[in-house]
């Protein structure tokens, strides 16, 4: 079947029951927004589910191995093949980026926790981009990662952070760990442990100290037209942006403003900032590389199969106390597990 | 025939689009189609976007690893607290009627 998209030029005017703060807020970059979602979803609707892994030969050596797809603007997945490994940069900046951000997510788990891959069994790293027109999203769908080019006024391409392409990869991780529930409290620790995993990826691609770090998810993401650094703060959730078309960061960064909520899975993106708080705390605590006590506890965390996959947030943190103190004894990384939590209102 | 045909004037509907790694509240763009403020026409197009939108609803967990979704709350009278149906349709599934009404509301609909 072929694809439709509607010419989106034609919608030019803000219809009259959008509802709330639309209302108020609702300018020309909004609009353009909402107006390039429009365009997307023909193509995936009649989109059969290809087994994309099956695609792809694991590694039988412990390699990477990488596959970057061009969806051309459909919803299709995973798109036409454009580089794989070792073949060499296509020019296309979506496809080098995801290229090269996926090999320094594989690298950082390879390096710092002898992990081979999302599922530590060699799988090859599928990444689609050009994912649908304007795309405002990255996401792993248990097979591959997906990347949108951003609508170009609110967002930019998805490729263009480093920690977001670890964020989408560690989701695949998590999915083969702990595969936390995405809802309420285990949705906002699998969230915030993709926001850990990809924040670090970026301080070791840079070798950055926790002091050294910004703690900041996405901040290549928001375009200059955005009053923002980034699309969340891990060291002061709540103020990554506050903007007059997209509103205030709504992240709370304490148990004493956990947001109660249907929307977003039980808003998984937003009170995934009490545990990401709670990370930085602890990192920048023990002080140095974060990757190499803070990160190596919560990696022990993740992958302990004694960590439930219905863990509420107290759950968790226990968990990271007793690999703390089986890694470290009870030293100093023991009392910044303990003060971390603490410090976002989390009793263990 | 479906559920939603037995919606009369004191329904409510509202519709969002969720999650997605860069979820904020304001894109969801939350929309409420008042039943009481439409047509019966108007009515019987939104029912029948709603029937369409069931077909596609997913009854597994939807969002995982960021993947956006359309989510749906019926409310026979308007003033319940707690919706009498709630839908998820992922993003790849959603009915181009759906998406158009949270887009663009009633514009579509007949007068
Ligand atoms: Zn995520």
């Amino acid at each position: 079947m072929k694809a439709v998209f509607p010419d989106t030029r034609h919608y030019g005017v803000m219809p009259p029951h959008i509802l709330e703060r639309l209302i108020e807020h609702g300018g020309d970059r909004l609009r353009h927004s909402a107006l390039t979602t429009q365009s997307l979803d023909q193509s995936l609707r009649t989109s059969k589910a290809i087994e994309v892994t099956a695609l792809h030969r694991r590694s039988q050596l412990n390699e990477i191995q990488r596959f970057i797809y061009d969806a051309k603007n459909t919803m299709e997945l995973p798109g036409v093949l454009i580089r794989q490994e070792n073949s060499a940069a296509s020019g296309d900046i979506a496809v080098d980026e995801a290229y090269e951000y996926l090999g320094a997510t594989w690298n950082f788990f390879k390096d710092i926790f002898e992990r081979n891959s999302i599922d530590n069994q060699g799988l090859p790293l599928v990444g689609t981009v050009h994912y649908g027109h304007d795309y405002e999203n990255a996401f792993w769908n248990s097979q591959q990662m997906v990347f949108g080019d951003g609508d170009g006024e609110i967002f930019n391409r998805f490729t263009i952070s480093l920690d977001i392409i670890g964020h989408e990869l560690t989701h695949g991780v998590t999915e083969s760990e702990a595969n936390l529930v995405y809802y309420n409290q285990p949705g906002a620790l699998n969230e915030s442990i993709s926001d850990v995993f990809g924040s670090l990826v970026k301080q070791y691609h840079h070798q950055q100290t926790a002091e050294q770090a910004n703690w900041i998810i996405g901040e290549e993401l928001l375009t200059e037209r955005v009053n923002g650094i980034g699309l969340r703060s891990m060291a002061e959730p709540g103020t990554a942006y506050d903007d007059p078309v997209l509103g205030k960061d709504p992240q709370p960064g304490h148990m004493d403003n956990y947001i109660e909520t249907r929307e977003d899975n039980g808003g998984v993106h937003l009170n995934s900032g009490i545990p990401n708080r709670a990370f930085y705390l602890v990192a920048t605590a023990i002080g140095g590389y974060a990757w190499e006590k803070a990160g190596r506890i919560w990696y022990a965390t993740l992958t302990d199969r004694q960590l439930p996959n219905d863990a509420d947030f107290q759950t968790f943190a226990r968990l990271t106390q007793t690999h703390a103190e089986r890694l470290y004894g009870r030293g100093s990384e023991y009392e910044a597990v303990l003060a971390g939590w603490r410090g976002v209102g989390v009793a263990i | 025939m479906s559920r939603f045909d037995e919606l009369d004037v004191d329904a409510l509907v509202k519709l969002s689009r969720e999650g997605g790694v860069a979820y904020m509240p304001t894109l969801a763009r939350p929309r409420a189609i008042d039943f009481q403020r439409c047509s019966s026409n108007q009515r019987r197009f939104v029912c029948d976007i709603l029937a369409r939108a069931e077909q596609a609803a997913s009854h597994d967990s939807v969002g995982k690893g960021d993947q956006r979704y359309f989510r749906i709350e019926v409310r026979k009278r308007r003033d319940e607290e707690r919706p009498d149906i709630e839908l998820s349709v992922p993003e790849q599934c959603a009915p181009q009627e759906l998406v158009s009404l949270w887009l663009r509301g009633m514009d579509e609909a007949p007068s």
